[in-house]
């Protein structure tokens, strides 16, 4: 019965998006009237709740072990705890399309809730392009991955869950990223609106920052915490594996950044408009782009879900009449958008320029990347793969620069610098930096990309600091600083210096636990013993035990390290509802550093002899510390209410 | 310091008309690529085999079930060798297909990343089509055959060649015209 209420429910979102697309053509194109506008609002209310209730109605079947329904019986079990019964609901292709809805849903209503009532024919136009993205979405959902199909006869149990997914990070990791995918919809629909109105302002600017900044931070959250799962979960030790599905995933992120940086320029210098809207159109492709590439099998990962090539005809029909519309609306519009005002290279606008321009090239560079073994396929017949080396050469040698840039960018005014203002807020930032950096190649003995690494860090660290004792200094008297102006700078700035402190972390974390960290593979028995970086490692023993749902072996590791000594625990899981194992990795924190444990399958059985694998990877912690924090400083820039009422500074 | 005072001017902002409809252009050589990449999928995934014609591996597997030993059949009889799990639901749609085939035809099952006692269950739940069973617990010797998914079938003729290789569940009709199509 709740199956169908929830199936239901779906279709009534679907007719009532055909409606809400009539009704915004009205009110957009043809005739605006108050009560028209009225009755489009509530049309999105009613849809929004249409798509949260099914998706709801899902999640209590799925708690329900509700078996009559193909979805859940494919992918559930009964002797699952209740969060995996729950985050199961997302674990597969039909149920994370759902949530993708609700989302849709959810953002659709917090738009049309907080938009002004001056701006009813901009949030009428904005409402067409959501109406279209809903009918896709929805359309795809019942047509050809719909969840609430039931099976006949019921069967009494499920067939459970894949047993890597049952895990806290994969709980929320999808949740997140979606929030991050979907709330791209609303700078696009954004930007369409401005295109169709022809008008594109400093007030439009400041309007869609906050949806840039929201995805941006759930993205950033979503991916941080999809390479945190990857990393204690798959047992590889390291965190990022450059795998098409996250690949495709970091694309719409960087493109997201760069739009971020763009829309300041839109905002404070009305200026590179037809790139923030251009920008805000590809980010949104690119995540249907990245849609159409899982769930179609075109590329196999680790992440793919069960593919179906008529899944992958309806995304790729529907990603390409959305984003050609998009893109001829574009062209059309062009000239009348952009003033093409000329700036000057040396200012904030034009290093946000310039960091855009790297940015954009480096997700270009992944994307091929990507793609690159689908065009030899088809051209050669050959099957390659592209791996990491490729996009450490590619991407690094643009990414640095960026960063570099926008260590120097922080510093610079609007519109014009000159020689003499330049080295006067620089001069000192780069004798100490410089200092600082001859300091780190004597002390630390390592590769040149430690030091490289370190440098950047330092880097963008300085230039925050510099830029913070800029804004809190007495104009003309040297070292009077008045701490009373910390609070005349606004919050979005402090947003900003967040973010940023935060790549400063994450590069720190990269650069020492890439360039520092100990391995060792190797086999093992019982009650012999390894030494990684200093510490000692005993095998002691190995215990098995019946848990809830699976077989456990856990071998305990004995750990001693000058006059420290302490215990690891490294598990073997068998999952008894499907046979499939999975490994725990054992982490032992230290301070910033882990000392990570993987323990394998017994080989040959009874021989006592198992396959360890130890790394110690020291700062990693901080990759994942940095990247909270960047999202951190998106978030506080969110809280920035006073955005657009603040007189505009350094003009 | 010719140089600096040069990128001090220097006045950038444009040239950016190139972006009017480059992105455009872009995009839709990349959705025309795609679309050629997907609508190939299914006659790929048919034929393009790197095992075709080639002898079928003597895949050293458990044997769960059935007396008849793989690398004896290879090369002398015509068989069928099923890639199956107890997980799939596509194969329970096409066991039936198997069964009927099984009348007259020899079927080789074997298990893919699952555990006897499913396979078993799955077996005395749906009747055995199977001469033999065997188990390939991770899907090592599917890696070898370079199987794309279960269910999957490969056709061996009477020379031990692989001759015809068919992803997903097969249908009555589907089975006929692989075995009209290999028999030409």
């Amino acid at each position: 019965m709740i199956g169908e209420i929830g199936h239901i429910f779906l279709i009534f979102a679907l007719t009532l998006s055909f409606l809400q697309l009539v009704c915004s053509v009205k009110t957009s194109f043809f005739y605006y009237s108050e009560n028209n506008f009225k009755i489009l609002k509530r049309l999105t209310y009613f849809i929004s709740f249409f798509l949260l209730g099914s998706f709801f109605l899902l999640i209590i079947s799925y708690v329900n072990s509700d078996f009559s329904i193909l979805n859940i019986y494919n992918n559930s079990h009964t002797n699952k705890p209740l969060l995996y019964k729950i985050s199961g609901t997302w674990g597969n292709h039909e149920g994370s399309l759902l949530m993708w809805l609700a989302m849709l849903g959810f953002y659709g209503l917090l738009f049309t809730r907080l938009t002004k009532k001056e701006s009813n024919t901009f949030t009428s136009k904005a409402l067409f392009a959501i109406s279209i993205i809903n009918i896709g979405f929805i359309g795809f959902t019942i047509f050809t991955s719909n969840p609430f199909i039931r099976i006949s006869p019921i069967p009494l149990e499920g067939n459970g869950l894949n047993p890597v997914l049952q895990d806290p990070g994969l709980a929320f990791h999808p949740p997140l990223l979606y929030l991050g995918y979907v709330g791209l919809t609303i700078p696009f629909s954004y930007s369409i609106a401005a295109l169709l109105e022809g008008k594109i302002d400093n007030q439009w600017a400041k309007a869609i920052r906050p949806w840039i900044l929201a995805p941006w931070v759930f993205l950033t959250l979503g991916i941080s915490l999809g390479s945190f799962w990857a990393y204690y979960e798959l047992g590889w030790g390291g965190w990022w594996f450059w795998d098409p599905v996250e690949n495709i995933s970091l694309l719409p992120w960087l493109l997201t950044t760069a739009l971020l940086h763009s829309n300041r320029v839109t905002e404070k210098r009305n200026n590179l408009k037809s790139w923030t809207i251009l920008l805000s159109i590809i980010a949104f492709s690119l995540t249907l782009l990245g849609t159409f590439i899982v769930r179609s099998g075109l590329l196999t990962s680790v992440h793919a879900f069960a593919s179906d090539p008529a899944r992958g005809i309806f995304i790729l029909s529907f990603l390409f009449l959305v984003t050609i519309c998009s893109l001829i609306l574009y062209a059309l519009k062009y000239e009348k958008i952009e003033n093409n005002k000329s700036f000057h290279l040396i200012s904030k606008e034009g290093g946000l320029l310039l960091n855009n321009v790297f940015l954009c090239s480096s997700a270009a560079t992944i994307l091929l990347g990507t793609l690159w073994p689908l065009f030899v396929e088809v051209t050669t017949g050959k099957d390659i793969s592209v791996g990491s080396p490729y996009f450490k050469l590619v991407f690094l040698p643009l990414i640095i620069p960026a960063i570099y840039l926008s260590g120097i960018s922080i510093n610079l005014n609007w519109k014009f610098n000159t020689i003499q203002a330049i080295l006067g807020r620089l001069g000192k930032f780069l004798i100490i930096f410089l200092f600082i950096i001859i300091g780190i190649t004597f002390l630390l003995e390592g590769p040149a990309m430690l030091i490289l690494g370190l440098s950047l860090s330092v880097w963008l660290f300085l230039s925050i600091v510099t830029d913070i004792l800029d804004k809190i200094k007495y104009r003309g008297v040297k070292n009077n600083f008045k701490i009373k102006k910390l609070f005349l700078i606004p919050i979005s700035t402090y947003g900003m210096y967040v973010a940023h402190l935060g790549v400063a972390i994450f590069i720190l974390g990269v650069a020492v636990s890439d360039t520092k960290n100990k391995y060792f593979e190797g086999i093992l028995r019982v009650g012999e013993n390894i030494i990684v970086a200093n510490y000692k490692i005993d095998f002691f023993k190995v215990t098995s035990s019946e848990e809830k749902n699976w077989i456990a072996e856990k071998g305990l590791f004995l750990i001693q390290k000058q006059n420290q000594e302490f215990t690891m625990n490294a598990e073997r899981r068998v999952y008894k509802d499907t046979g499939m194992p999975s490994t725990e990795a054992a982490i032992y924190r230290n301070y910033f550093n882990h000392l990570y444990l993987v323990m394998g399958q017994e080989q040959p059985i009874n021989s006592g002899q198992r396959i360890v694998r130890v790394y110690y990877n020291p700062f990693i912690i901080l990759i994942w510390l940095g990247a909270f924090i960047m999202a951190l400083g998106g978030f506080i820039s969110i809280l920035d209410r006073k955005r657009g009422r603040k007189k505009i500074e350094n003009t | 310091m010719a140089l600096y005072q040069f990128l001090i001017e220097k006045e950038v902002g444009k040239k950016l008309k190139i972006l009017k409809l480059l992105p455009l252009i872009v995009f839709s050589l990349l959705s025309y690529f795609l679309y050629w990449k997907i609508s190939n999928i299914e006659e790929t995934k048919e034929l393009s085999s790197a095992m075709l014609n080639k002898d079928f591996p003597k895949l050293d597997l458990k044997v769960l079930e059935g007396d008849l030993i793989l690398s004896k059949l290879i090369g002398k009889e015509f068989f069928i060798v099923n890639y199956f799990a107890s997980w799939c639901l596509p194969c329970r749609q096409e066991h039936e297909v198997l069964q009927k085939f099984s009348k007259k035809n020899i079927i080789i099952g074997i298990g893919y990343k699952d555990t006897e006692k499913n396979i078993k269950e799955f077996i005395f739940e749906l009747g055995n089509p199977y001469k033999t069973i065997m188990m390939d617990y991770k899907g090592r010797a599917a890696i070898e055959l370079g199987l794309y998914g279960v269910p999957e079938t490969y056709f061996i003729n009477d020379k031990g060649k692989i001759k015809f290789r068919h992803v997903g569940p097969l249908t009555t009709e589907k089975l006929n015209n692989i075995i009209s199509l290999l028999s030409k």
